[in-house]
């Protein structure tokens, strides 16, 4: 029986980056995984947890809750922050009546490549990868709340290096925050640049070609950067990365 | 000192502009930091240290009153003098008085924070009395009439080449860049002073309630001389920082010396109980231990926030904080910068005119993870936000504008419909049409320094939805 996920986008794949989406959806399938998506689904609410907003942010937690509660498939999510919502910061926000649907949903919530590695036992890609794509090199971010609020470190890098046509290129100080931090980005926007721009400094150093992370939101701000200084770096959703590598887009 | 926490957004950008500071904050990362994670990853049992830390660290907060009463009566039995300070004035001034009924004239001081919140040194000056820092950070510092930059190292901001000029522009030293020589310089002028010096200040990393012991760590030896060669000794603490047992102080020792400067053990750890006995060869004749709440309570008050308690003031928050790495210690206003200072100085000085510290974080979680006790720094930034926003316990403190509190109901309720988003999301691309920047939504506050991403054409779901209908999803994998 093949393993039931139902994709939970995010408001920014959703609004701003589709075709990343579509990129989680190929991938989980080629892995054998049957993938359906709510059609309901906007944003899981941390953006307004995050500014203090806390009833409004629990409008959309029990918009999430109820969506999904009494399913029995996984939920995934490609964010490691959102997932962080969902499975620790929705106890925050809720009532007493809340906590069994939370409960509920929360523990079948996981982050893509959490899901891959941890729900599916795949840390090595080789056996999907039929052909041996074009070589690129990546260096690899690691996303704050995927680290230190889901403690999945290793795992991403795991699949990476599995992949034959990737380098993983070793960046200086991989694990520090890029600067994007939600609204932080826009209400300490010379602070927020600054720290990125410290991060961008360190993507160039690697030497890599493209730049990789589980979050598309710390993606979305390290290319804000380099699109403005114009600088010749790919960034790249690590579910676009592994597509690639599985030589998947020819089958468009 | 008078907190200056409305600042921080001005401050900020200035620090950010200084090439020389941004410079030496950097320097924290391969320096305190790397060297903290290395003595701790080297430290085998460094998780269950730190477990145990706040295990006891819990324990003694739950019970403060008692602690303080079992401190207060082994400090009395072993000749010394207790004194509790509900405020900073009330230390300040017992400290003045003392001095001055004593007929001081000149003081010597080793490193002491609560000593900033107490103004103390401004005071003494007041009152005819001189005070001499003697931690060579502290002391750079006050000869260029600042205050500390960083919890453990004052100076932090300052390159040699200032330091040089301060010296010779302060004491007349000559002109050099070599660290020896104006360490030396600074020993030359510190040690007339401990010999001048009728009393001797220090703060205090540990008070050990079952024995009365206070406890220093140093590197300078600054702290002993200033507890043995003066014929008083006042030591302010404040009073978060009991421990039971001195078989406590052990692990508390490890955790922040380790967590500090990334050594195992500091050149110098001092302990006193009491003043000198008739069979000791040195030490002060008197022993004050002014004891200080100045806000505390309030955090003690809140279960929220009552772990701010358990902070050893290792400055390994500081260190691993890449926001704190670019705005550095003066922009924070207050005497505790960085991740556990946005949360100590808004209660200890006020949470609204401090409201832009708890957001000045990315929230990256680096702090949580550097904390020798787990201090879950974020959670308690979080709860601040939420305090100013809507205000439950702290409600004339909430700050948060009205204009944000309104954009916040709107796009939370937009977000609740997903047709409501897919609506909007085709009126933006229709206007686009005409207004390409419509696709381009993100704020002037964004795009001064960074593109903006484009909305897509058709949402996510909505692309799904078409897809599912003819079946021509499946045929892409």
């Amino acid at each position: 029986m093949s393993a039931k996920v139902s994709l939970f986008a995010t408001c920014v794949l959703n609004n701003f980056y589709p075709d990343v989406a579509f990129s989680v959806v190929r991938v989980l399938s080629k892995l054998g995984v049957d993938v359906t998506v709510r059609q309901d689904q906007t944003c899981c609410g941390q953006p307004f947890f995050n500014s203090g907003h806390w009833n409004d942010s629990s409008k959309l937690m029990r918009k999430f809750v109820e969506s999904y509660s009494g399913g029995k498939e996984d939920i995934v999510l490609p964010s490691g922050s959102c997932t962080s919502m969902v499975r620790n910061h929705y106890l925050e926000v809720c009532n007493e009546d809340d906590i069994g649907g939370i409960r509920d949903v929360s523990g079948r919530t996981f982050e893509f490549t959490e899901y891959i590695t941890r729900e599916l036992g795949i840390s090595d890609l080789t056996p999907f990868q039929s052909t041996i794509n074009k070589k690129i090199n990546v260096t690899y971010h690691e996303s704050c709340h995927l680290k230190r609020e889901l403690g999945v470190s290793n795992e991403p890098i795991d699949l990476l290096r599995s992949l034959e046509n990737v380098t993983l290129m070793d960046m200086d100080q991989p694990e520090v925050c890029c600067g994007f931090g939600g609204t932080f980005a826009t209400k300490y926007p010379e602070i927020s640049t600054a720290m990125g721009e410290e991060k961008v400094a360190n993507i160039v150093k690697s030497g890599a070609d493209i730049v990789t992370a589980s979050d598309m939101s710390c993606l979305m701000h390290i290319d804000g950067l380099i699109a403005r200084k114009n600088i010749p770096l790919k960034s790249m959703h690590i579910s676009q990365v592994i597509e690639q590598s599985l030589n998947m887009e020819c089958q468009k | 000192m008078k907190p200056e926490t409305k600042n921080f957004n001005l401050k900020s950008k200035e620090t950010l502009l200084d090439p020389q500071i941004q410079e030496n904050l950097s320097g924290l990362y391969g320096g305190f930091h790397s060297a903290r994670i290395k003595a701790s990853s080297d430290t085998a049992d460094w998780e269950e240290l730190q477990i145990k830390g706040r295990e006891i660290k819990k324990h003694v907060i739950n019970h403060l009153d008692q602690y303080l009463e079992l401190l207060e009566s082994n400090v009395i039995s072993s000749g010394g003098h207790v004194h509790f300070a509900e405020t900073a004035e009330d230390a300040t001034q017992y400290v003045v008085k003392l001095a001055k009924k004593k007929g001081v004239k000149t003081v010597v001081k080793s490193k002491s924070m609560l000593s900033e919140e107490m103004s103390l040194n401004e005071e003494l000056i007041k009152h005819g009395i001189d005070p001499y820092e003697t931690d060579l950070g502290e002391y750079i510092v006050q000869l260029a009439e600042e205050t500390p930059y960083h919890i453990i190292a004052p100076a932090i901001h300052k390159s040699r080449q200032e330091v040089s000029k301060l010296f010779a522009d302060k004491i007349g030293t000559n002109h050099t860049e070599n660290i020896e020589t104006l360490t030396s310089e600074a020993r030359d002028q510190l040690r007339d002073k401990f010999i001048q010096a009728d009393m001797g200040i220090t703060g205090g990393n540990f008070l050990v309630a079952e024995t009365g012991t206070l406890a220093l760590v140093s590197n300078e030896g600054n702290g002993r001389m200033c507890t043995s060669m003066p014929p008083i000794h006042v030591a302010i603490v404040g009073m978060e920082k009991i421990i039971p047992s001195m078989e406590d102080l052990g692990t508390f020792l490890r955790l922040l010396i380790r967590s500090a400067t990334g050594q195992w053990i500091s050149s110098y750890v001092t302990m006193i109980s009491g003043p000198r006995e008739s069979t000791d060869i040195d030490g002060p004749e008197e022993f004050h231990l002014v004891i200080v709440d100045n806000g505390r309570s309030k955090m003690l008050a809140d279960p929220h926030l009552r772990e701010a308690l358990y902070c050893l003031r290792c400055g390994a928050c500081l260190n691993a904080c890449p926001v704190y790495r670019k705005v550095g210690g003066h922009s924070y206003g207050w005497v505790y910068p960085g991740p556990i200072g946005a949360i100590v100085s808004p209660i200890l000085t006020g949470l609204s005119d401090a409201k832009d510290l708890p957001f000045a974080s990315s929230l990256c979680g680096a702090c949580k993870e550097a904390c020798p006790v787990k201090i879950d720094i974020p959670r308690m930034l979080l709860y601040l936000r939420n305090q100013l926003a809507e205000g439950k316990n702290y409600p004339d403190q909430r700050s948060v504008g009205f204009l944000e509190r309104v954009a916040s109901k709107f796009m939370s309720s937009l977000l609740s419909s997903n047709k409501a988003v897919g609506f909007f999301l085709k009126a933006a691309n229709l206007i686009a049409t005409i207004a390409p920047f419509v696709r381009k939504p993100f704020p002037p506050s964004w795009t001064k320094s960074r593109e903006s991403p484009t909305l897509a054409k058709k949402t996510f779901v909505d692309q799904w939805v078409s897809l599912d209908l003819d079946g021509s999803l499946r045929k892409k994998h």
